[in-house]
């Protein structure tokens, strides 16, 4: 299915506080399994989402290393969490707290991620929002994609260096 | 772990209702979800084609009970990991868990609360633990150092201690063998002295027989004088008799004289007297001459005797200084005896006074050998309390690393 060209609206969807936005991926990122809240919220039909990467849902405002970090740590079978702004099939935009868990077979092996998506606290999104963008901004800044992406992960190595916490207590604490 | 694998059965009757045949291959479906659910694979999931009528809200049910029931475990199971890991801020999201899920939730998290507060009171003890253990440490150390600097100096102390028992053992000894010395030093000039005691003696003994000899030496000097005067005396009467016989001869001569005379003018008568007045005449000079030679020799015999006599004077002065000199030679003698005495006595208290400086010596000698013996003790005291400090020090070491939080 060929991805269609959103442009972003600027308006925000909301979801129920008590809602969970669930998805399931192969180990390569592609939706193998999404909620009702899911097709709700994306304005996706479960028929569209299956068998998609996930970065279907990728809003413009996302910084990439953020997703790198993400990435990263469920590959090394860890589970993360992060504040996302996931884009609406319509362009709508909509904040999520995200928890990424790799799933693992009997023998501990990964075969496959799980997303739980809540509503953030509003205020921790303020916080994030300008961090993502100052690390849009410096991804933007770079040469090309991959050195802008290096200098935005050293930039918010910095920023958690500042707060003195690691990055999970950091998403914690907001 | 495909178990994804409704979306062909189910995704088939998107448009239309479903038939009894497709209902049954749903339901058969979401039984097999069920069942593997209930065996512990919360992946499965039901795929849903139509959004509405019965089966969509059952799989749609069943599938938001696996995802509850799968965010409750993975939440659960990464809260508890995190907490076991010290990371107590990791908690479980109560937020989309509902009832019993959502109750089950905030006892962990508040069992998380409880490990946080204890790990906190136990790192706050394991940090006063710590720093009881150092200020513990330190004054063990300071202690330790301490003994251990006392014992060294302890050490030094009895070693200079042997030195000078050593020392005075050596003095002691020096001593011993010059007490021994002067004791045969004593000794001889005892033997000495009792010999001169003796020689003395001898001499006294030979003196006053000399004296005795001299004594009788004088008396028969003495004697000798009186023989000799008295042989004086009886050569005066033989002289006198002598000088009589000598007139008799010179009367006899003068009278064979006349009488030849006589007889000459007798003639031839007288002529026999004439020859016996001739033979008396001899006779008288020959008397005479006798008499002569007895006057020479009773003048040599008086020369003699005063010879004698002189001699006898000369001998009697002579033992009279003998007699001094053995006088002088006795109070000498018994100077010496004195003086010989007084050595000896002397000699007794210089014999007296090495024996005590010998039972002296030999107790300084002793008294040094034990201190010595007392001293080997003292160091090997000071020793084992420097290696007992050493072994404190690394117990106290050894403890303190194992009290100390790891």
């Amino acid at each position: 299915m060929a991805r269609p060209h959103v442009i972003p609206t600027g308006i925000e969807r909301q979801f129920g506080d008590e809602e969970i936005i669930v998805s399931k991926t192969d180990t390569k990122g592609i939706i193998t399994y999404a909620n009702r809240v899911f097709e709700r919220v994306s304005g996706y039909s479960q028929h569209e989402l299956l068998g998609q990467p996930h970065n279907l849902i990728r809003h413009p405002d996302m910084p990439r290393c953020v997703f790198a970090l993400l990435w990263s740590q469920i590959m090394s079978g860890g589970e993360i969490f992060a504040y996302v702004v996931n884009m609406s099939r319509n362009g709508d935009h909509y904040w999520v707290f995200a928890h990424v868990t790799p799933s693992f077979d009997d023998a501990g092996k990964i075969v496959g991620y799980h997303s739980n998506r809540r509503v953030p606290e509003r205020k921790a999104v303020d916080a994030v929002i300008p961090i993502y963008k100052a690390l849009c901004a410096k991804e933007a800044a770079g040469l090309d994609p991959h050195a802008g992406m290096i200098a935005a992960a050293e930039l918010l190595k910095t920023v958690l260096e500042g707060q003195k916490v690691c990055y999970d207590e950091f998403v914690f604490s907001l | 772990m495909s178990t994804l694998t409704a979306e062909s059965t189910l995704h088939t009757a998107t448009s239309a209702p479903p038939t009894d045949s497709t209902l049954e291959t749903g339901l058969l479906e979401l039984a097999r979800v069920c069942e593997a659910a209930a065996r512990g694979n919360l992946e499965v999931r039901a795929l849903t084609g139509p959004t509405d009528g019965p089966l969509s809200r059952c799989v749609d049910a069943i599938n938001h009970l696996l995802d509850i029931t799968d965010a409750y475990v993975r939440e659960s199971s990464a809260s508890l990991d995190a907490a076991a890991k010290g990371k107590f801020y990791r908690r479980v999201i109560l937020r989309g868990l509902p009832g019993s899920f959502r109750n089950g939730a905030r006892l962990i998290n508040a069992g998380t609360e409880e490990m946080k507060n204890s790990a906190a009171a136990l790192a706050a003890a394991r940090a006063r633990q710590d720093q009881l253990a150092n200020e513990f440490e330190t004054t063990v150390q300071t202690v330790v150092n301490s003994v251990a600097s006392a014992a060294t100096e302890f050490e030094a102390t009895a070693k200079s201690l042997a030195d000078q028992s050593h020392e005075t053992t050596e003095r002691a000894e020096a001593v011993t063998s010059a007490s021994q010395e002067s004791s045969a030093s004593v000794d001889s000039v005892a033997s000495a002295a009792t010999e001169l005691q003796a020689s003395a003696a001898e001499i006294d003994r030979q003196t006053q027989q000399s004296a005795q000899l001299i004594h009788s030496a004088a008396t028969e000097a003495t004697r000798t004088d009186a023989v000799i005067q008295e042989l004086c005396k009886a050569q005066s009467r033989i002289g006198s008799v002598v000088k009589l016989i000598h007139d008799i001869a010179s009367q006899t001569n003068l009278l064979a004289l006349n009488a030849t005379i006589e007889a000459a003018h007798a003639g031839a008568a007288g002529k026999g007297f004439g020859v016996v007045a001739s033979e008396v005449k001899a006779l008288s000079k020959e008397t005479a001459a006798a008499t002569d030679n007895i006057e020479t020799e009773i003048r040599a015999l008086n020369k003699a005797s005063t010879e004698a006599a002189a001699a006898i004077a000369r001998i009697s002065k002579a033992i009279l200084s003998v007699n001094e000199s053995t006088n002088l030679i006795s109070s000498s003698i018994a100077e010496q005896k004195g003086a010989t005495e007084e050595i000896s006595r002397n000699t007794q208290r210089a014999a007296q006074a090495v024996v005590h400086v010998t039972r002296n010596i030999a107790g300084v000698n002793t008294a040094a050998h034990e201190t010595g013996v007392s001293v080997t003790l003292i160091q090997d005291a000071a020793g084992e309390l420097s290696r007992q400090a050493e072994r404190l020090c690394s117990s106290v070491s050894a403890f303190m690393n194992n009290i100390r939080a790891k």
